[in-house]
């Protein structure tokens, strides 16, 4: 079967998406700045009030995106310029990726009242097992002796108290 | 000198002489493992220094700073694969000698390249620094405020290969150190009613996400493995000073060209260390040997790449300004430990500041015996498969970030971080100008608030800082 490759105009369509994505998240940011920081009325008469340096960051940041959109127009249009693609993995990679997020999330979630030890365990065994590995003991042993070992150094050693969960540690 | 001297002594205590060993072996390990970094290494180290005094928590994470830009070198040779960015150049000759069977020789002339590299760019530390520092005293709001512009600007012009898409994360990164409680007015600021937000977003979570899990979910889509055999290492051959002597030339121009490039916030040992292989090429008598395994080559990339470690902290430590990301990691710690990197720590902090000074010195001494035992057991441990690796790392960085404040929500920080650094670096848009974004945001912020009440709002002031405006008016009334 063949595969369709990108024209130019696709490519770079393709190129301005991402910093469109960026535009509009800076666009929505500056909409909901006044909700998210309340001032009183003798900040509001000053111009220097807590709301001036997040939205000049936020102005700032949209305009780099718009001229970074032109240059490449100008790039692509007016010089004729051939643009490169973002390299792309196959989907099944990004499905990994996403597995791994999803471990990650849940992770957090469930960290509190699962425990560190069995969490960790968990999480380090789905990474394994994404990253290619394939060996029962390894992808068992490994695990397991890790976070028994990194809990014992930081709960007993640092102080740091990480949360046993319902392992009575 | 007394102060040096004190320094010295300081440095040679058994805690701190054991710390700068640590450090060592962890930055070398983290160097050599190509996929991690000194920035992943630090990171992981950096929970572990809360408990520590803060002079030896920052020998520890020089030590680790060293090792591992030196490190690179090691699986750059032995299996093609660079450990870190500084050590590309290293590749181009140093695996060629490897095949040719010398790679004895080259791991030597790497260590010792490096070592002299590092010892130079101490030197200059000591030397440049404190004279630095006297004019950094002088500086005021607008001076400082221009300095993070400054180091934000260039670190995003040269961190990525778009300058438009750098600066978008650099003002990102700014933006998103103003989360948190305003330091004007004391309102909230984008915490969406939690308390876990009010004390603002905490730095070692976010560089961990931005970094180490970024790199995580990268390799997990690339599947990759550095399972590639090793060629032998165990050539014969002694390889010491006497040797190294014929390169001295070769050594010395690149390490000015380290310290030069180091010194310039943004830039990096991975940029010193390419020009000074072409310039040691362009002065070579044989430059048909480059790129065919030439001992010269390797002399010239490696002491260029140490020589920029030293550089790197005379703008953090004098100005409070990170030239990189590891160092913009330093300076974290050194918050961490209450202490505000910038000319007042030559001051206030005089003592510890030429520890490190001193101690910079001699972590590259002991990276000279360190470097010559790694050499001979690194060949194994290149071999241990990424899939076995990586997830340790992970559950390390998830416990740095836990232990950063003890709070689950820091977790969940470095996860969000991770992501945006993922989709950000896959995108083109680097993720160093958000570190120092969030690094520098608050000290731009400060510092333009306060220029901006005190000249009644005009911008005026900014292009011509006051020690400049004062000069001008000197030369104006001779």
């Amino acid at each position: 079967m063949k595969t369709k490759t990108p024209t130019r105009l696709h490519v770079f369509i393709g190129r301005q998406v991402p910093t469109l994505i960026v535009l509009c998240l800076c666009v929505i940011g500056l909409i909901l700045l006044p909700f998210q920081i309340p001032v009183s009325k003798a900040a509001q008469a000053s111009a220097l009030g807590p709301r001036f340096f997040p939205t000049v960051m936020l102005c700032a940041a949209a305009v780099c995106c718009i001229i970074s959109i032109l240059s490449e127009s100008y790039c692509f249009f007016a010089r004729g310029e051939n643009l490169k693609s973002f390299p792309l993995a196959p989907v099944k990679q990004y499905g990994k990726v996403l597995c791994l997020v999803a471990a990650l999330l849940v992770w957090y979630v469930l960290l509190r009242p699962i425990g560190f030890v069995i969490m960790t365990v968990c999480l380090m065994i789905i990474s394994m097992l994404l990253l290619g590995n394939r060996h029962v003991w390894q992808v068992i042993a490994i695990p397991c002796l890790t976070s028994v070992l990194i809990y014992l150094v930081f709960a007993n050693f640092l102080n740091v108290p990480l949360p046993a969960g319902i392992l009575p540690l | 000198m007394e102060l040096i001297l004190n320094s010295l002594l300081s440095c040679l205590n058994l805690q701190n002489l054991l710390g700068m060993v640590v450090g060592l072996a962890v930055g070398l390990f983290v160097g050599a493992m190509p996929g991690l970094s000194g920035v992943i290494g630090i990171s992981l180290l950096l929970p572990f220094t809360f408990t520590m005094e803060p002079t030896m928590a920052l020998l520890v994470l020089i030590g680790t700073y060293c090792g591992s830009t030196y490190a690179g070198s090691i699986s750059a040779i032995l299996i093609k694969t660079p450990g870190t960015a500084a050590a590309a150049a290293t590749v181009l000759d140093g695996y060629e000698m490897n095949r040719k069977g010398r790679s004895q020789e080259a791991l030597s002339i790497a260590l010792y390249a490096s070592v002299f590299g590092g010892l130079f760019s101490g030197v200059i530390l000591l030397t440049v620094a404190p004279q630095l520092a006297k004019v950094a005293l002088k500086f005021n709001s607008a001076d400082y405020f221009m300095l993070a512009v400054f180091g934000l600007s260039v670190i995003s012009a040269v961190g990525g290969k778009s300058i438009m898409k750098g600066l978008v994360m650099a003002c990102l990164g700014v933006f998103a150190s103003t989360i948190g409680i305003d330091p004007t007015e004391g309102v909230y600021r984008f915490t969406f009613g939690t308390v876990a937000l009010s004390k603002g977003l905490e730095l070692v979570p976010a560089l961990i996400g931005l970094f180490a899990v970024s790199e995580l979910l990268n390799q997990t889509e690339k599947q990759f493995h550095s399972d590639k055999p090793v060629t032998s290492s165990s050539a014969s051959g002694k390889y010491g000073w006497k040797y190294m002597w014929r390169y001295k030339w070769t050594m010395l121009k690149s390490s000015i060209i380290g310290v030069i490039i180091g010194a310039t916030p943004g830039t990096g040992a991975a940029i010193a260390s390419f020009m000074a292989y072409g310039e040691a090429k362009r002065t070579s008598k044989h430059p048909e040997e480059y790129g065919q395994g030439s001992p010269e080559a390797v002399a010239a990339s490696e002491s260029a790449n140490n020589g920029v470690t030293g550089a790197t902290l005379i703008p953090m430590l004098t100005l409070g300004i990170p030239g990189d990301v590891i160092t913009a990691v330093l300076m974290g710690a050194l918050m961490i430990q209450g202490l505000n990197p910038g000319p007042q720590l030559f001051t206030q902090h005089a003592d510890l500041t030429y520890t490190v000074i001193v101690g910079f010195l001699i972590v590259n001494i002991l990276l000279l015996y360190m470097g010559k035992l790694a050499i001979r057991g690194f060949a194994q441990v290149c071999k241990v498969p990424y899939s076995i690796l990586l997830p340790i790392v992970l559950a390390f960085c998830l416990v740095g970030a836990y232990a950063c404040s003890n709070s689950i929500y820091d977790c969940l920080v470095a996860i969000i971080f991770g992501i945006i650094g993922y989709l950000a670096e896959k995108f083109e848009f680097s993720t160093t100008p958000m570190l120092i974004g969030l690094v520098l945001g608050s000290l731009a912020e400060q510092n333009l608030i306060r220029t901006l009440a005190a000249s009644h709002g005009s911008l005026l002031v900014m292009p011509a800082p006051s020690f400049r405006l004062k000069s001008s008016r000197k030369s104006g009334k001779h």
